[in-house]
């Protein structure tokens, strides 16, 4: 029976300077969304108004396709641990699942700048372009991870004996996705 | 796994299709917070895998949406 590490032994899965990072980028997160929480609180009217405009369907339609390629990206790790093939393909199929949300995020962009909207805006605005572009840029390096997994998976430089860079990598994916988890609704229902 | 997604794509529909459907908002700003950090632990113990981790990673992985989300409905509280 094929044993599979970490079933019982406690184990941080990925490096941990990965993990310093994680939680670095995690906490400068939190601050700022402690921030537009305050800055909504002071003006509501205005991040009411500014929710109303935007497409709550298009937040909606970018989740899915944020926690589809976290799904993938989950699977694949467990199918390299276990030495099942298709590892490749769902990392490439992480990849195109994400880039609904950065094509739709660009699409979402281009509708509002086209409308007059910018970060000079309003409150609202300046916060709501601030924060999904840094996430969006969080998401592009993200993306380009997966590719490099992908590449090196298809190359058998990760082959399962190592899991340290595929888990690494990938558990930088997820802190993309639990980011977007907070932001989605912030932005979307609760303002 | 397959469980563990169906369920965050529930959480994730559930507060938009309520918005929409005119739900009070009153009531949709809890139930958003609440279904928040649902998604988030389960995002951080079955897809990242911490459920596995050492307990004090674990800890500190699964905290920080809880307390962003406790922080916004404090100031949303007060506010």
């Amino acid at each position: 029976m094929a044993s599979t590490p970490a079933a019982h032994d406690k184990h941080l899965p990925g490096d941990i300077a990965v993990w310093f990072f994680i939680f670095a980028e995690l906490a400068v997160f939190g601050i700022l969304f402690i921030g537009f929480g305050v800055a909504r609180s002071l003006d509501p009217e205005t991040f009411s108004a500014g929710r109303a405009i935007l497409h709550p369907w298009t937040g909606l339609i970018n989740t899915i396709g944020l926690i589809t390629a976290s799904y993938l990206v989950a699977l694949a790790v467990h199918h390299l641990r276990e030495r099942k093939s298709g590892t490749t393909r769902l990392l490439w199929g992480a990849i195109a699942a994400s880039s609904v949300y950065t094509f739709g995020k660009l699409w979402e962009y281009g509708v509002l700048y086209a409308d007059g909207y910018n970060l000079g805006t309003d409150t609202f605005f300046m916060f709501y372009f601030f924060l999904t572009f840094f996430h969006f840029m969080h998401v592009v390096l993200g993306q380009i991870i997966l590719v490099v997994l992908a590449v090196k998976v298809k190359k058998g430089d990760y082959n399962g004996d190592d899991m340290n860079g595929m888990e690494s990598g990938a558990s930088y994916w997820h802190m993309v996705d639990l980011v977007w988890l907070v932001l989605f609704p912030m932005l979307y229902v609760l303002a | 796994m397959l469980a563990v997604y169906i369920a965050l794509m529930v959480c994730t529909m559930v507060p938009v299709v309520a918005m929409q459907a005119g739900a009070d908002p009153a009531i949709l700003i809890w139930l958003v917070f609440a279904l928040v950090i649902v998604k988030a632990v389960l995002l951080v113990d079955h897809f990242m895998e911490m459920r596995h981790a050492p307990p004090g990673w674990r800890l500190a992985a699964q905290a920080w949406a809880p307390v962003v989300v406790m922080v916004l409905a404090g100031i949303h509280g007060f506010g």
